[in-house]
């Protein structure tokens, strides 16, 4: 086989970070430049000659007023850079002592990985044959969640497909939804968190 | 990079990158040159990137092979889907079809009345015995340049994408701003 399962089914965790690394970080130089990709500050930071400045999001402050508003019903997904579970695992392993309090921002990121989770599956429930709008998540995300919403968004497909080859199996498959119509699925959806506009 | 996370997610085969992989396998071998003559840190440098881009060239062709091992008859067949594939790509895909029918008359086709023999046939219902891939499949994607308003259905609202915007849908509603550049799939 060219590539494994897993790889088929979405990405491994080290290949996200792999992309990850391609964002830019600001150091603290002991050389000449500033602002590099984070694989090349890893690589200085390594070779201790240089201190990676923490992303301004990836302070205790800043992740406790994200962790709140996340926190509010109905709210939609807060903006985080699209690799911010890659690039917070990688600061929190390769450069914890630049970190301002390192303890504390592992365990809000924890917290809000557990809010958006939370929420991600509550979209499942608007998930419908057609396309759901799930703006600012992140890609760690988006991969842990693709191999269940995929497989969802195809069986709907295919249950949509069959109710349309014949009224005898629509009649069967609203009955199957009888107490969560499809109409309501679609109600709920365009006014969702998911979809703010 | 790019078209390594779009091929990763499509389900169909796409386009090949032949020149990007080329350049890259250039850029690849000057540096390999320059590594020699720098200091140890520099060196370093150069050969991280050195290793990133083999990685990125590496997965991207196996995963295109991975594609074609699965729909190996098909891409043969389909001159839309011939005209992607690489000349060493299409040797290989000749190659494993040519190497599966063998096989598959060896171990029983033989065996079987000469009517049931054939590999791609179509029943009278419309059913194909050659496998393609499912272009309806679920596919995440995040608009780059703002298409504006976008009709997914004919019979649905059109809804407006925006830049940054991300959507799970079927991969064919979405195929043409695929390849124009609009959107990319995560």
């Amino acid at each position: 086989m060219a590539i494994t399962t897993r790889q088929q089914e979405g990405f491994t965790m080290p290949e996200l970070e792999y992309m990850a690394q391609c964002e830019d970080i600001t150091i603290v130089p002991l050389h000449r430049m500033e602002r590099l990709e984070l694989m090349r500050a890893l690589m200085l930071k390594r070779s201790n000659r240089c201190r990676i400045v923490a992303p301004e999001w990836l302070s205790y402050e800043h992740l406790h007023n994200l962790c709140k508003r996340e926190d509010q019903p109905d709210s939609m997904f807060t903006k985080l850079p699209f690799h911010y579970l890659e690039i917070a695992q990688i600061l929190l392993t390769n450069a914890e002592d630049d970190l301002i309090d390192s303890q504390g921002v592992r365990r809000l990121i924890q917290d809000l990985r557990e809010v958006r989770q939370s929420k991600t599956r509550e979209g499942l429930r608007m998930l419908n044959p057609l396309q759901l709008q799930m703006d600012n998540l992140s890609i760690a995300e988006i991969n842990e969640i693709r191999p269940l919403f995929a497989h969802s968004f195809d069986m709907l497909r295919r249950l949509d497909e069959l109710a349309g080859s014949s009224d005898v199996s629509r009649q069967q498959s609203q009955n199957m939804f009888a107490d969560q119509s499809y109409s309501e699925f679609d109600d709920t959806f365009s006014s969702s968190y998911l979809n703010p506009e | 990079m790019c078209a390594w996370v779009n091929e990763r997610n499509a389900p169909e085969l796409l386009e090949y990158e032949g020149t990007t992989l080329e350049n890259l396998m250039e850029l690849v071998d000057f540096q390999n040159q320059r590594i020699q003559s720098q200091p140890a840190v520099i060196a370093n440098i150069l050969k991280m990137d050195v290793d990133r881009v083999k990685y990125l060239v590496r997965s991207y062709l196996r995963t295109r092979l991975a594609k074609i091992e699965k729909y190996a008859l098909h891409y043969t067949r389909e001159p839309r889907y011939r005209d992607r594939l690489s000349q060493s790509e299409l040797d290989y895909a000749k190659g494993f079809v040519a190497l599966e029918e063998k096989h598959m008359r060896r171990s029983f086709l033989d065996q079987l009345p000469p009517h049931l023999r054939a590999l791609d046939e179509t029943t009278t219902n419309g059913l194909e015995m050659v496998p393609k891939p499912d272009v309806d499949s679920a596919v995440f994607c995040r608009v780059r340049t703002t298409v504006g308003e976008f009709q997914f259905d004919a019979s649905e609202d059109p809804i407006l994408m925006k830049r940054t915007n991300i959507f799970i849908t079927r991969y064919s509603i979405i195929r043409d701003l695929l390849e124009d550049g609009k959107v990319e799939l995560i």
